[in-house]
């Protein structure tokens, strides 16, 4: 709606509008209630939810290790979802044929992929204090290691292909394989860790309830809200790159050279650009 | 058995870091997210940007 | 091989189309032997580097047999994925597939059980090698059949479809291993652990592990037939 590319937009300072970007309206609005959302949470989370010891606590007694819990679930859980969203996606292109499923799923993959490093990234705390080690080749913490690599492979394979059918077309039965792995890696490392179990180490699965299952089960909420937040602006970007990459590489390539050799040149270059129409 | 290993102290230090890690991320990638928005958005006429 | 085709039954065609791409990768390894004068030297060559990095005392590896012998037979699968659809991608073969109309399908088994049989030769030379070098001593000679075949199954069904969706790419060669080594990361648990369960005379493990290769295999090849003809379509 504004063709001036430089315009200054609604708002001001930190929600100041700019025309080009992936926000609208819904997405700010939504931003702000995950933000007041998770200030809540972090209070629940840190300060007003009690230390897993004393009479209420769970059999492992973690202490305020418990809190740890609170932020690695929902991440994980944002994580599966995540994937789950990018095999819905391939299914969905591979039987519709649609361009906006082939782009879901491709947006869901990326974000997902942070929310999986987050959750080795935070179990991997969680072990150093459970096992005194950084990594110990648990079944969970090994599978999902591998889920990300496979889904780093799905990012790799769509950055290689140049044509945006054959890319959807491949990337669509990647992810829907990458989704089918998840139980089978998952049953054969915990198969594999099964036979050398020792005694039983301490499982991130305690008993909880009151006061840190409610943080627990926030959280997850905001988790959910981080991912679906995330997601707008991933979907709208890849939507943008899109409908940018169907305009022809040439004038993309020329375009991002200009961009670079000066910011200031943008102007100049978003003007001309208005004149030749997209084939979509 | 975590209470073998860890002092109050020591188990805050392992709770900020991994809260601390997860929101930088986090918000880092949106920000990159929303970059590389404007980034190609303004490259895009407004026409093609439905969301608006 | 390009002849029309007027079609009886679908498995009929699909198994027919199958011994037809067979019969041509085999043929041409015959003509070529790329897999046996370079694929083959490579894998055995694997194992003596194995030795070097490990130690020179036979305990280590004959410990480590088991593992060792799916690692270099997963570095082979690789080589000889490269090497069965660089063939295809050059002089436009995947078009001429295609327009052959020849059963997707059977296109994508024949291409696997061709992977399967160069993969199984290398098994044979590579068992024969660790028992050399290593000094391993193979027990339970059904489940070690049974386990090379079900692996060999499962690493030729991923690697056919890896190595077709990644077929015509230029960084084909560093993109596959990053998408199939992941994929097939249960065959090698799998294997491994039902070839230690063989030399180690403790069958009833192994042949737990067999079922999982065998459930493994049979998943990927019934991926193999229905993913086959959109991918091929494409393009």
């Amino acid at each position: 709606m504004n063709t001036d590319t430089k315009g200054p937009g609604s708002g001001a300072g930190l929600f100041r509008v700019y025309p080009g970007g992936t926000a609208s309206r819904g997405s700010r609005t939504f931003g702000i209630v995950l933000a007041i959302a998770t200030a809540v949470f972090l209070a629940f989370a840190l300060l007003w939810s009690p230390p897993d010891s004393g009479a209420n606590a769970s059999e492992n007694q973690m202490g305020e290790m418990v809190r740890i819990m609170y932020i690695h679930v929902p991440v994980a859980n944002a994580c599966y979802l995540a994937f789950f969203v990018t095999a819905l996606g391939s299914v969905m292109y591979l039987w519709k044929k649609t361009d906006g499923w082939d782009l879901l799923a491709a947006a869901s993959a990326e974000v997902g992929v942070v929310f999986t490093v987050l959750t080795l990234a935070t179990g991997s705390i969680w072990g150093h204090i459970a096992w005194g080690t950084w990594w110990e080749w648990d079944a969970r913490l090994t599978s999902t290691l591998l889920m990300l690599v496979v889904y780093l492979g799905y990012l790799a394979l769509r950055r290689a292909i140049l044509d945006p059918v054959v890319r959807a077309q491949r990337a669509a039965i990647v992810g829907l394989i990458a989704f089918a792995n998840v139980p089978i890696v998952h049953y054969s490392v915990t198969w594999w860790r099964g036979l050398h179990q020792q005694a039983t180490i301490s499982r991130f699965d305690p008993t909880i309830d009151g006061l840190k299952l409610f943080s627990l089960l926030f959280g997850m909420l905001v988790g959910v809200g981080f991912y679906v937040w995330l997601m707008m602006h991933r979907f709208r970007l890849e939507y943008a790159e899109a409908k940018l990459e169907s305009k022809g590489l040439d004038v993309a390539l020329a375009e991002r050279r200009a961009e670079a050799m000066a910011d200031t040149a943008v102007d100049t270059t978003g003007g001309t650009l208005i004149g030749p129409k997209g084939t979509n | 058995m975590a209470m073998l290993l860890a002092t109050e102290s020591n188990e805050w230090a392992y709770v900020a870091s991994a809260y601390g890690l997860v929101i930088i991320v986090l918000v880092a990638y949106a920000a990159w997210t929303i970059a590389r928005g404007r980034r190609v958005g303004r490259q895009l006429p407004s026409e093609d940007r439905r969301w608006m | 091989m390009t002849e029309p085709l007027v079609t009886p039954s679908r498995s009929g065609t699909m198994l027919r189309d199958a011994a037809l791409v067979l019969g041509k990768d085999l043929r041409l390894e015959l003509r070529s032997r790329v897999i046996i004068n370079q694929v083959l030297p490579f894998a055995v060559l694997v194992l003596v580097l194995f030795a070097f990095a490990l130690d020179p005392d036979r305990r280590i590896l004959t410990q480590a047999t088991p593992g060792l012998f799916w690692l270099a037979v997963l570095f082979s699968t690789l080589l000889a994925l490269q090497r069965s659809f660089g063939v295809e991608a050059a002089d436009g073969v995947t078009d001429a597939l295609r327009l052959s109309g020849l059963d997707p399908a059977g296109i994508f088994l024949g291409k696997a059980a061709g992977i399967a049989v160069h993969l199984l030769a290398l098994e044979v030379v590579l068992g024969l090698g660790v028992t050399l070098f290593y000094g391993a001593t193979p027990h339970g000679p059904v489940l070690l059949v049974a386990t090379c075949v079900a692996a060999t199954a499962g690493l030729a069904a991923v690697g056919t479809l890896y190595g077709v969706l990644s077929a015509g790419m230029r960084v084909r060669d560093t993109l596959l291993p990053l998408l199939m080594l992941p994929v097939v990361a249960p065959v090698l648990i799998a294997a491994t652990q039902a070839f230690a369960a063989a030399y180690d005379k403790t069958s009833g493990e192994g042949w737990r592990w067999f079922g999982l290769l065998a459930v493994f295999g049979l998943l990927y090849l019934a991926i193999g037939i229905f993913a086959f003809e959109p991918l091929l379509e494409e393009s």
